[in-house]
């Protein structure tokens, strides 16, 4: 029994000094339901005023939406988060999602590190909360500093040519939960006919890529469900991350994409480029080079 | 398509039955058993089991069995092919399972090839890969690791008890993080009636250092060995 204590403290004392919250395998300090059912009490992640220029797109024939994942910020120089946001970005580029693991620890000082570039970006941006950021209590700074987990967005006026529904999911325990679900398929149920494109971003992945993959969206049946929710009320995109190992599959008409992570370990750096052109919704993979 | 049915269920009460007629009656067990989940996301589920092992061999078993989740029959199945003490401490398996999930219009075919090391002793792992394709789609083939940690904490001639940890059992195999642990008990009746009771909670975050008890099962059964 003290070998086992032992060894239990030294993967706690070793996770803390690598930023992985080993404590995390037992016990974490929300749950999917408890972060929902704070979501209408807690802002966006950008100011109202960028929410409104969104909804004001009225005209949005022609947009590009960047798609970022797993940046992992771990100190005050994100400098994969800066060269995106300083060299990436296009003109045309009129929002910014992350598909979440914005932080590698869920530490205040990361947060705040990775908003203040976020917001240097000058166009609104949407995260969806990962793993990581739930690490050492992460939800707390997070709420606070970031915002909602939960939520939906809507670029220019529903029914308009171009109009699109942005929604985030809260999966970074690996599930939605009954609640997020239940919300997901009566929002689906009403929206889905008002808008030209639904778009779906959140942080686990649904699919492997192989037996290298140690992460990933947990209850099969879960995923089944989600994807014939999604197959059903017309989705166009489903954007994930976590795996840190590109994917896409489309499958029964709803294309699926797993993104790079925004860190060069283990992976290409790459970034999604949507591209909304009134009543078609493409998307390009943009390879990141020269860090 | 109702044809179809019939033939698999009807292939599937024979793998049940066969052992009946065969000549070796310790080496044959049927078993079936009932198991309730509550998954805090999913809701409630029942689902009910049947299934029969036949040694062939000292070296070779067959197993088979299938499921209902009583609204569709069979709603899962699987075959099962091992080689056991060749040398004594490893078994190798090969097990081919069906689920079919109706109402998202999905069947899930896995082929999940597996090795068991330390056979037979107190503790048995078993490593294995389960290939996954959705609807005969290509698109949806996926490739997953398979575990199972076993400890044997008693093994009494009327009692026995163990606890897992695993990401599969013979009905299913589920993604690497869903990781469930599992306590087992077996209560044995004149050595050929056994009494078998399972209860097992999952835990969705738990590989990513996220953790969120998320379901609860338990199963209750009866094993007979002839």
């Amino acid at each position: 029994m003290k070998s086992f204590l032992l060894l239990i403290s030294a993967a706690v004392l070793a996770g803390c000094s690598l930023g992985v919250d080993f404590a995390g395998f037992f016990s974490s300090y929300s749950t999917p339901d408890s972060r929902f059912e704070e979501k209408d009490d807690l802002p966006y992640h950008s100011d109202m005023a960028s929410l409104e220029a969104l909804s004001l797109t009225a005209e949005g024939y022609f947009f590009n939406i960047a798609v970022i994942s797993d940046i992992h910020v771990k100190d005050d120089a994100p400098r994969h988060l800066e060269q995106f946001v300083d060299s990436c970005l296009s003109p045309d580029d009129i929002a910014i999602l992350d598909c979440g693991d914005s932080t590698q620890s869920g530490y205040d000082y990361q947060f705040l590190s990775y908003k203040t570039v976020m917001d240097r970006a000058g166009i609104p941006w949407f995260a969806a909360i990962g793993n990581h950021d739930l690490y050492f209590e992460g939800w707390k700074s997070y709420r606070t500093m970031i915002g909602r987990s939960v939520y939906s967005v809507g670029i220019g006026e529903p029914g308009n040519r171009g109009s699109t529904l942005l929604i985030a999911l809260d999966s970074a325990n690996g599930t939605l939960g009954m609640k997020q679900l239940n919300w997901l398929k009566d929002l689906l149920s009403e929206q889905k006919d008002r808008w030209d494109h639904l778009v779906i971003f959140t942080h686990s992945q649904f699919f492997s890529t192989g037996v290298n993959t140690v992460v990933q969206f947990t209850d099969t049946e879960e995923i089944y469900f989600l994807m014939h929710l999604f197959e059903t009320n017309g989705v166009d995109l489903v954007l994930m991350g976590h795996n840190h190992i590109w994917d896409d599959r489309k499958i029964k008409g709803v294309q699926y994409l797993t993104l790079d992570p925004l860190i060069k370990e283990g992976s290409e750096d790459s970034f999604v480029r949507i591209t909304v052109t009134g009543a078609d919704l493409t998307w390009e993979r943009v390879m990141i080079s020269g860090y | 398509m109702l044809q179809k049915k019939s033939i698999v269920i009807s292939a599937f009460l024979l793998l049940f039955l066969l052992p009946l007629s065969s000549g070796e009656p310790e080496k044959i067990s049927l078993e079936s058993s009932y198991r309730y989940t509550y998954n805090r996301t999913t809701g409630h589920h029942s689902e009910l089991f049947f299934s029969s092992s036949l040694d062939l061999n000292p070296h070779i078993f067959l197993e088979g069995g299938f499921s209902s989740d009583f609204k569709v029959l069979p709603h899962n199945f699987y075959l099962h092919a091992g080689i056991e003490g060749l040398p004594s401490f490893l078994l190798y398996g090969m097990t081919l399972i069906q689920r079919e999930y109706p109402d998202y219009e999905i069947r899930e075919t896995t082929v999940n090839p597996t090795v068991v090391l330390l056979a037979g002793t107190i503790m048995e792992l078993e490593l294995g890969v389960a290939m996954r394709i959705l609807n005969s789609d290509r698109e949806t083939l996926s490739f997953h690791p398979a575990y199972r940690l076993e400890f044997h904490i008693l093994r009494r001639p009327v009692y026995k008890l163990s606890v897992s940890i695993a990401n599969f059992d013979r009905f299913h195999v589920g993604n690497v993080t869903d990781i469930f642990f599992m306590i087992s008990n077996g209560f044995s009746f004149s050595g050929k009636v056994e009494l078998i009771f399972d209860a097992a909670i999952s835990n969705t975050g738990q590989v990513a250092m996220a953790s969120f008890y998320s379901a609860f099962s338990a199963e209750l059964g009866l094993r007979y060995r002839l």
